[in-house]
């Protein structure tokens, strides 16, 4: 028994958010005995740049997931918006703000589009969003013809890759304030705790007037949105528009950062504040894999581990407990 | 009594289809027959030849597909794993009958593995089987970039010939379908295993109710999906001639496709391999017509996507599992 509720208090960490910081405290501290180099501040910030398109899709990602499902999307409207960008802003000829402005809304119509073939026809949200996969990845490769596809413009890379005055990333900046205020809307408001509502008990919330459907559509246009804002982010990063950019590791890492953030599949628990632990752990250990030469097949390796192992644990242990 | 009609247009077209594989035979022979007519080149015996060839691999996977499903779960990871098959008999496989034997023993010792691990996910830990199998796809896709970084190796002919050529008149790849598809549905059919397998994904708490080992049921139905995933990839080996560890990655959707187009039912319970087999030839068939008629191929992506979508919207039947 006192395993048992050992395990429990393990899982309780990360499904309170707390659990990935032990676990990125232990991970910085072996690998600064095993690689000094690796853990100075300014390397460490570096990562924080790496690190922020993947942390706003796992927003998107996590919200899904508190909700009780998920969404096999977000790698593909990221690829869609680099390359439509790089292809509209490449000649110029477009306002920046209203092309901006343009990809956000795209990337909430393809969110909108998921959440009513989920709540309307009744496809289930794996199948559904499989179906948007292939759709976009097919309207990608339509419009790139397999090539790459001009260059974003200075003051998106900027966002992407700059430091404010030499200090601190812009990119870095952006990432924590979404995340705040991201944080804000699921704790602070009605439609927040709503999320966390339908996503905990989908029967009880709609017996209590809560209207399911809505809410399910708006979690994923909200994931939507954040995908988009993380294809425009990760886009300014990279600098150029290509079918390659974003696509399926984001898929993946997205959900590796929101389940080593505590969030389970079940939905209604966990949170945006582990999701930001998870998401910067990964570009840490992705760093720290490539500087000992293990690369992409090693990379596959470890996040598919981790989305196995941490979701067996967590619902595991929910089944013991229940 | 009075049946009230609920469900409208969609639904009632849904329960036809989940009454038996007919429609979609009708689809095919009408897809069929519009090609011979529209298109002179889709009746050559080279064309047919290349049908058979291509759709053999994805025939196999879909056997364990459907496996899968019918239990009420769900298999991501076949991509990986005839990625991996392939990768496996690049670089195992030597000219000597001896290191035949031992590839060929490792594939399916590997499908078997694969199998296990995702059914032990999620029957013991109860994971999520969409997520589990990913996460088993995304190890067995890293496996194979470890064993072939960039397509290629050797892969003996005599292996080839084996699987790709002729026995008298007859294509082997069509002697591969046919034992297949037959195994399965005998199995799924006949067997004591095989209607447990129907039994839990129509129902796991009466399945459990009434002694049905539902975990040992569930790992069965994962572990014959590796297997055959395993043969399918040994086949797609001797197809392409080397290892590839990306060829896997269009037979999960594939596959699914195909199985949900023969009526299986997403949620378990309901469906049969008859219909699989013409899901898989409509796939392969309208490829084939797109490709005959010069629609790029990054088009194939769009059509494919459309069709899972409405193929899942007009079978899927169980409208509370909408929302887990």
């Amino acid at each position: 028994m006192a395993r048992q509720s050992a395990s429990n208090y393990v899982r309780g960490l990360f499904q309170k958010g707390v659990g990935i910081y032990l676990l990125l405290g232990v991970c910085i501290a072996v690998f600064g005995v095993a690689a000094p180099a690796m853990v100075s501040p300014r390397h460490l910030l570096e990562l924080t740049v790496h690190a922020a398109a993947l942390g706003i899709v796992a927003m998107g990602q996590t919200m899904v997931m508190l909700i009780g499902m998920f969404d096999m999307s977000v790698g593909a409207v990221m690829t869609l918006i680099n390359v439509l960008g790089a292809g509209l802003l490449a000649e110029g000829q477009y306002n920046l703000v209203l092309v901006l402005v343009l990809l956000v809304f795209l990337g909430a119509l393809i969110g909108f589009i998921n959440g009513l073939g989920i709540t309307r026809l009744k496809i289930p949200p794996f199948m559904m969003t499989l179906g948007t996969w292939l759709v976009l990845r097919g309207l990608v490769l339509v419009y790139t013809k397999g090539g790459p596809k001009g260059h974003w413009p200075p003051s998106i890379q900027f966002l992407g890759k700059g430091w404010l005055g030499g200090i601190f990333p812009l990119s870095t900046l952006f990432w924590l304030a979404l995340t705040a205020a991201g944080i804000y809307f699921l704790r602070r408001t009605l439609w927040g705790r709503y999320i966390y509502a339908v996503g905990g008990n989908p029967k009880t919330s709609f017996l209590s007037g809560v209207r399911i459907n809505k809410m399910v559509t708006l979690t994923y246009t909200l994931c939507g949105v954040l995908s988009a804002v993380a294809g425009i982010v990760l886009s300014g990063y990279v600098g150029w528009g290509s079918f390659q950019v974003g696509g399926e590791e984001y898929l993946l890492n997205s959900i590796a950062a929101a389940v080593l953030g505590g969030t389970t599949f079940s939905g209604g628990v966990g949170g945006l504040s582990g999701t930001i632990g998870g998401a910067y752990l990964l570009t840490l250990i992705d760093s720290g894999l490539t500087m000992l030469g293990v690369g992409y097949a090693g990379r596959l390796i470890f996040t598919g581990s981790v989305i196995v192992v941490f979701t067996g644990l967590y619902e595991r242990l929910a089944a013991k407990t229940s | 009594m009075a049946v009230i009609n609920q469900h409208g247009p969609v639904r009632n077209l849904t329960a036809k289809i989940g009454k038996g594989p007919w429609v979609i035979y009708a689809i095919l022979i009408a897809v069929i027959l519009f090609n011979l007519v529209g298109n002179p080149y889709f009746g050559t015996a080279y064309n047919i030849s290349n049908v058979i060839q291509q759709s053999a691999a994805l025939m196999l996977v879909s056997v364990g597909q459907t496996f899968v499903i019918i239990g009420g779960g769900f298999d991501f990871s076949v991509g990986g794993v005839v990625s991996l098959a392939t990768c496996i008999v690049a670089t195992q496989m030597k000219n000597d009958p001896l290191s035949m034997v031992w590839a060929i023993a490792l594939v399916i010792f590997m499908g078997l593995l694969a199998g296990s691990i995702n059914g032990l996910g999620v029957a013991l830990f109860r994971i999520n089987p969409f997520i589990m199998t990913i996460g088993t796809m995304s190890i067995a896709q890293g496996v194979s970039y470890i064993l072939r970084e960039y397509p290629g190796g050797h892969v003996p002919s005599s292996y080839i010939k084996a699987l790709t050529g002729n026995i008298g008149f007859v294509p082997v790849p069509i002697i591969l379908i046919l034992c297949a598809v037959l195994a399965g549905a005998l199995t799924l059919r006949s067997t004591r295993l095989g209607r447990y397998i129907y039994a839990v994904g129509g129902n796991e708490e009466s399945a459990k109710a009434s002694g049905i080992n539902v975990k040992g049921i569930k790992i069965f139905s994962f572990m014959a999906c590796g297997f055959f995933t395993a043969l399918g990839g040994m086949f797609m080996a001797a197809r392409i001639a080397s290892g590839d560890p990306r060829v896997g990655e269009s037979f999960p959707l594939d596959s699914i496709t195909a199985v949900v187009l023969g009526g299986v039912i997403i949620g378990g319970g309901r469906g049969s391999l008859i219909g699989v087999a013409a899901g898989v030839l409509l796939i392969v068939i309208l490829s084939n017509l797109l490709a005959l008629f010069n629609v790029s191929p990054y088009y194939h992506y769009i059509i494919k996507g459309l069709l899972l979508g409405l193929a899942v919207a007009i079978t899927f039947r169980k409208e509370e599992r909408a929302f887990r």
